[in-house]
């Protein structure tokens, strides 16, 4: 089930898009389409637009799994927010905090059984998008908040400067 | 097209099998890989995967891939992944598939393998960029056939980052673990800022004239570091792998195919890796896997030699297996047996004598029993038992 707060057509810079989504992987197809959607509409390429789809599917299929662990009472929400620079993601879950890995699976670990065949979620996060951030939703144990942020191209890589140290 | 996964699979003649893909490749994708995989029958020595069809591709697809590669692995049965979208081959260059699987693109051949040497084991598929990293030996770094500065330009600094995130996972690394690996026991703030001179010295030398923002070579975001995706279209290190492995695989079905394939990893070669840094501790266990390769397939191609009666060949072959690694004893025999079997007998006393001190200087100890009893045979004029040799080459080399 979805509910959203907010129109795709009168979405516009320094607006706000929120879709409350029940926590199953069944309905994470409808939010994904609407990310690219919004890529598109926020002028970015139709390759781009479909990482912005990619990257919220991830972030998506994350909240649902290890933030609301599975449980399907829990909501997920997807805020939308379009901006000059380009286009930020968030996606929230209610589970208890995560710490999400600074460093991708070793896939020969993975081949060889050694560890689980998993792990690639933030790893293709990062690759898609201009910036990852994890961060506590509210008080303690009161879930988790991915944001994705996506520039347009051209944009000064602020990521790159800003964070160097 | 999107929706399930739909696998049509065609055997061919010649133990191939293809499984064309249409649909997602997404969480419950990986299960139809593999009951596909299950109804393979265990005679299918290479299977393709062709990608023009497949809509998405996201974390849960990629883990189905990897279990199938798990289970290819087990038959020892080869994959390819072709007609790949360029989205698709950025993200299996990013998890390491390059590394295990052939990865074609569109517009590349189909059925032929590539050449190792032009078509950068499968990265070529991915790559947009230009950049080519040569590592084996002094770094030598190309773009579109412009020389770029060597190891005597780049500083030392920016040369020891570039080969630091060449040899992670995804070419990506922790902000964190870089400073680690360049300043150890350094204070994390000045090391912050060594990293971010060091950045920008690096991107001076990878990055076109100009170039800002996506365009560079190298990504930083959330504490990583990554050479872009696609920004390396050719890495030697990994082709060299690639070569030896595909050689192993070929070496009992294709003995020639197998030779050709260790000829060009020996050729892709040129010195230890990261040869401007011997020093560098991150780069000390890549280089002992290069080196154990390239005398892996210099004493494969040794034998390859011997078997064509090439003696003076399969010789060549031996000394440059033993200079890079001088305490063979079996391959300093095998050389000491040729030299005697091609009249060169003084030079089987002098491999005999390099042996030795080669033993005493990096072991503290002697030859053994066989290597003591192959140069009292030399040494008493007695002929050397060639076929015994080969039995004994294609049982260890």
């Amino acid at each position: 089930m979805y509910r959203a707060r907010g129109a795709v057509n009168t979405l516009a810079p320094g607006g706000r898009l929120v879709v409350e989504m029940t926590s199953h992987a069944g309905w994470v197809g409808g939010v994904t389409a609407l990310a690219e959607e919004l890529g598109l509409a926020a002028g970015m390429p139709p390759a781009r637009a479909e990482g912005v789809a990619a990257a919220t599917r991830e972030a998506c299929l994350n909240a649902i799994e290890h933030g609301n662990g599975g449980g399907t009472t829990q909501p997920v929400l997807v805020r939308f927010e379009p901006s000059t620079e380009g286009l930020t993601v968030t996606v929230e879950d209610d589970g208890p905090r995560f710490n999400p890995p600074q460093a991708p699976p070793v896939l020969e670990e993975q081949i060889d059984g050694k560890t689980p065949a998993r792990g690639w979620g933030f790893p293709l996060m990062r690759h898609l998008s201009d910036r990852v951030e994890v961060r506590p939703r509210g008080g303690p144990a009161s879930g988790n908040a991915v944001r994705l942020t996506f520039l347009h191209e051209g944009h000064p890589p602020a990521v790159e400067a800003v964070t160097a140290g | 097209m999107s929706g399930a996964l739909r696998i049509d699979t065609r055997l061919p003649a010649g133990g191939g099998a293809t499984w064309t893909l249409a649909g997602d490749l997404v969480s419950a994708s990986a299960d139809a890989l593999m009951e596909a995989w299950e109804n393979l029958g265990p005679e299918v020595s290479g299977l393709v995967l062709d990608f023009g069809a497949v809509h998405r591709l996201d974390s849960a697809g990629i883990s189905g891939l990897i279990r199938l590669l798990q289970a290819a692995r087990g038959r020892d049965c080869d994959l390819t992944f072709e007609r790949l979208p360029g989205r698709h081959a950025q993200v299996l260059e990013l998890v390491g598939f390059a590394r295990h699987v052939t990865l074609r693109g569109p517009g590349e051949g189909q059925g032929a393998p590539a050449d190792p040497e032009t078509a950068g084991a499968g990265v070529a598929a991915a790559a947009t960029g230009d950049l080519r990293i040569a590592a084996l030996g002094p770094l030598v770094i190309t773009r579109a056939g412009e020389d770029r500065p060597g190891a005597g330009t780049v500083r030392r600094r920016a040369r020891q980052l570039l080969g630091y995130l060449l040899l992670q996972v995804g070419y990506t690394a922790s902000r964190e673990a870089a400073c680690a690996a360049l300043w150890p026991g350094a204070d994390p703030d000045a090391a912050r800022v060594n990293l971010r001179a060091t950045l920008h010295d690096l991107r001076r030398i990878l990055d076109r004239p100009g170039a800002e923002g996506a365009e560079s070579a190298i990504r930083g975001s959330n504490g990583a570091l990554a050479l872009r995706s696609g920004a390396v279209a050719w890495f030697d290190l990994p082709v060299f792998h690639s070569s030896l492995r595909a050689a192993g695989r070929l070496r009992d079905a294709d003995p020639l195919s197998a030779a050709e394939r260790y000829r060009a990893a020996v050729r892709i070669y040129r010195g230890e890796l990261f040869a401007d840094d011997p020093d560098f501790d991150p780069f000390a266990g890549p280089r002992e896997e290069a080196r154990r390769g390239l005398t892996l397939a210099l004493r494969r191609l040794a034998l390859a030699a011997f078997e064509e009666g090439d003696l003076d060949t399969s010789v060549a072959y031996l000394l440059r297996a033993l200079a890079v690694d001088p305490v063979q004893e079996d391959a300093a025999r095998w050389l000491m047996l040729l030299h005697a079997a091609t009249g060169r007998q003084a030079e089987a006393v002098r491999a005999y004598r390099r042996l030795r001190v080669a033993m005493a200087q990096e072991l503290q100890t002697k030859p053994g029993r066989e290597a003591e009893m192959t140069y009292a045979e030399i040494a008493s004029g007695r002929p050397p038992r060639l076929a015994q040799l080969a039995r004994e080459m294609r049982e260890r080399a």
